[in-house]
């Protein structure tokens, strides 16, 4: 019992610090969504002098404008949401979606390929590893500066140096297509390192058991590699969709959404929600509806992937 | 217990220490959102006035298109500067949440009739006084001299069909096969392109006498003002193509190169003009009003003011130190050295300033300009309306529905719009 309450004395806190930091924000903000908070009603500290909130559920307050009633008018936000057109929610869904689907294949090919080419014996391979992992060493939001500057129509390097043309912003295609490119730059270090990992983690004796029983290159790679990797592709993938799904950076400071919102993503537009506009209860339903779609998609892609009996990184 | 009571001990000390040394000083944070040529003159009248009263300024920036957001999470904290230097169109918002200081009894009815009544307005809410006016401003039509010439257009033009035809002229007579010469810069956003919606009778929002509001985004005007935007685009007049993520820079880096002969741009604006090389010689540059359109004549007033926050230690020392920012001596001093259209009626009656041709220019301009609405969501309506006039110029939306879609959005914004106190 004693040995007990020291282990207890000894997570406290770590326990303490995921309470507040975590768990806290969490139910507060799910609470958040729920009510009608906005730049008015929450809470204010001026001069010492404290304000508390006054934002309430939806359901106790009566709306004439719409015929809900509790407690179908809890959910009023997540209503407006999905049927008032106004807050966008399925057109940024959609490219949310785009988006996310974008990114993560060029991310796992691009860091299989790297990591394959940099698992042989090359010279120089220390200097070619650092030169790959240098994006991902760079803060996100300085390289993202610099592939906005990349892409001026006008007076950047990329239109410049190929005597192109094109107005990456002006069009949602090329828009997509370029904050794509910019993200991808980042993401690839990552998943190269992930899978170098995986790679090197592989018995040597397999491949050279297949050597012996004559297996060509790609006999090797389909018999041997790709079922080897799979545990951390799937992680890889698996943690891939979470981070583009929210990725943040690239969206708000290469492409600011634009042209006018069609790269607009559901993490920054629930960021534009909530600090431009101000619209707690809306963004905070908006990040419930972020988490859950996360959540489903993690837990249908972990039931469906992962077969019983089979090892896996997760 | 011994232990615990050094501990108390010491803390105390502490507070008090610090608490002593706050005491001694007056401190006080302002957040400017002047560009950096304007903050190099402004700095050292920062300092000046610091000196003079005694005090100590953290002088701080806060780049202008963060600055509201930015200023609303600080205020919302406690921890937001003592004075800003707040946009007109933020004014109201501020107030409402009651960030600003209601600064409506220390300000002297004298010190009230010292100002230009319209930017003075722009600094009232619910008939309150909320901060004193900086500068105010509009875009006005700069344009190049030596272009307009050189294209064979001797008079500057009055309507915007005479602008277009001019600008027109100046692309055709100019332009090489590899190197394009536009006639006017392309709008860089919705702000400017307002001049040219009121021209053609659009409007934004008016406030009717039942505090019911009517928008007027929509109307026919604005769609047609748009059609005067995308067919000089079309035509290859205006220019370079809209970039949505850079116009801003690209319109003016275009007229400071000189492959743009005329430009809708602000006074704010006029130190980087003068800065890029078409304007070595500065008497390149003129300042004209942006011309009549078939309705009607107006340009977005803009301007700052500085504004206190509520939650202050030192609402007196702060309005001193508003006060010495905006004395005559130094909105002289604005407007000569960065073309800053003053606010103050004494300043007008400086003689350099009376002939400086570039501030007459934009003081004309300031004749035919259009005040916009004060309200909380003033500042916030700029937003959809950005998203919506990009849409339409890059040819994605039809003018009419853009503007729909612009005044549904408003509907909404204005479901929250407080009622002004005193009203």
């Amino acid at each position: 019992m004693v040995k007990r309450r020291i282990a207890y004395f000894f997570i406290a806190p770590a326990v303490i610090a995921t309470l507040l930091l975590v768990f806290y924000p969490l139910v507060n903000g799910i609470y958040l969504s729920f009510t009608n908070a906005d730049k008015f009603n929450s809470a204010k500290l001026i001069g010492g002098k404290f304000t508390p909130s006054s934002y309430e559920l939806q359901c106790n307050i009566d709306s004439n404008k719409d015929e809900l009633v509790p407690p179908i008018s809890c959910l009023r936000n997540y209503i407006n949401i999905f049927e008032d057109e106004r807050y966008y929610f399925w057109q940024v869904f959609g490219q949310t979606l785009i988006w996310t689907a974008a990114n993560i294949v060029p991310h796992i090919l691009l860091g299989l390929g790297l990591a394959l080419l940099l698992n042989r014996n090359i010279r120089y391979r220390a200097v070619y590893r650092v030169a790959l992992i240098l994006p991902w060493a760079v803060p996100s939001y300085i390289s993202a500066f610099v592939w906005k500057f990349l892409y001026n129509s006008e007076y950047g390097f990329i239109n410049n140096f190929f005597g192109t043309d094109i107005n990456w912003f002006a069009d949602p295609t090329t828009a997509m297509i370029a904050v794509v490119i910019a993200n991808t730059w980042l993401a690839v270090p990552f998943n190269m390192v992930t899978m170098l990992g995986g790679l090197q983690s592989i018995p040597g004796d397999l491949y050279e058991a297949a050597e012996v029983d004559g297996a060509n290159w790609r006999q090797k790679f389909t018999g041997i590699t790709l079922p080897m990797l799979r545990p951390v592709m799937m992680t890889a993938v698996l943690l891939g969709v979470i981070w583009t799904f929210n990725s943040f950076n690239v969206i708000f400071l290469v492409s600011e959404g634009d042209p006018s919102r069609q790269t607009e993503i559901l993490a920054t537009w629930a960021w534009r929600l909530g600090r431009d506009q101000e619209q707690y209860g809306i963004s905070a339903a908006y990040s419930a509806i972020i988490l859950a779609l996360l959540l489903f998609f993690s837990f249908v892609y972990i039931r469906v992937l992962s077969r019983p009996g089979q090892e896996s990184a997760l | 217990m011994k232990r615990l009571v050094l501990l108390g001990l010491t803390v105390v000390m502490i507070l008090v220490v610090s608490g002593l040394s706050v005491a001694q000083d007056v401190v006080i944070t302002y957040w400017d959102t002047m560009n950096d040529q304007e903050r190099e003159v402004f700095g050292v009248i920062v300092e000046e006035c610091a000196t003079e009263l005694g005090i100590t300024v953290n002088y701080e920036y806060v780049p202008f298109d963060q600055a509201q957001a930015t200023y609303r999470t600080a205020a919302q904290g406690d921890n937001a500067p003592d004075v800003l230097r707040t946009e007109v169109a933020w004014g109201p918002e501020f107030a409402a949440l009651g960030y600003t200081l209601d600064i409506t009894d220390m300000v002297t009815e004298e010190e009230r009739a010292s100002y230009l009544v319209a930017p003075f307005n722009y600094n009232t809410w619910g008939g309150r006084v909320w901060g004193l006016p900086q500068v105010t401003d509009a875009p006005a039509l700069v344009y190049n001299k030596a272009m307009l010439a050189a294209a064979g257009i001797e008079t500057v033009p009055t309507t915007l069909e005479e602008l277009r035809a001019a600008a027109l002229a100046v692309s055709e007579a100019l332009s090489t096969e590899d190197a394009p010469v536009y006639g006017l810069a392309t709008l860089w956003a919705e702000y400017p392109f307002q001049a040219v919606m009121w021209g053609y009778g659009g409007s934004l929002i008016t406030v009717n006498e039942d505090g019911t509001f009517s928008i007027g985004v929509n109307s026919e005007g604005t769609v047609e003002a748009l059609a005067w935007v995308t067919g000089m685009l079309e035509e290859g007049s205006m220019g370079p193509a809209y970039d949505p993520t850079n116009q801003y820079g690209n319109s003016m880096t275009a007229f400071k190169e000189g492959t743009a002969a005329m430009h809708f741009i602000g006074p704010w604006a006029t130190a980087d003009i003068l800065s890029g090389p078409a304007f070595e010689d500065p008497t390149n540059l003129g300042v004209a009003p942006i011309p009549a359109g078939p309705v009607g004549q107006g340009s977005p007033v803009g301007g700052h003011g500085y504004t206190i926050y509520a939650g202050t230690d030192y609402p007196e020392e702060s309005l001193a130190f508003v006060r010495c920012l905006n004395s005559v001596d130094n909105q002289v001093k604005l407007a000569l050295e960065l073309n800053l259209v003053p606010t103050l009626l004494e300043a007008y009656e400086n003689e350099e300033l009376a002939s400086n041709e570039i501030l007459q220019g934009f003081l004309a301009q300031m004749q035919v300009a259009t005040n916009r609405p004060v309200l909380v969501a003033g500042g916030s309506i700029y937003t959809e309306f950005g998203a919506q006039y990009q849409a339409v110029i890059l040819g994605q939306k039809d003018a009419q529905e853009a503007m729909d879609a612009v005044a549904a959005a408003w509907e909404l914004l204005l479901e929250s719009e407080p009622p002004a106190p005193g009203e």
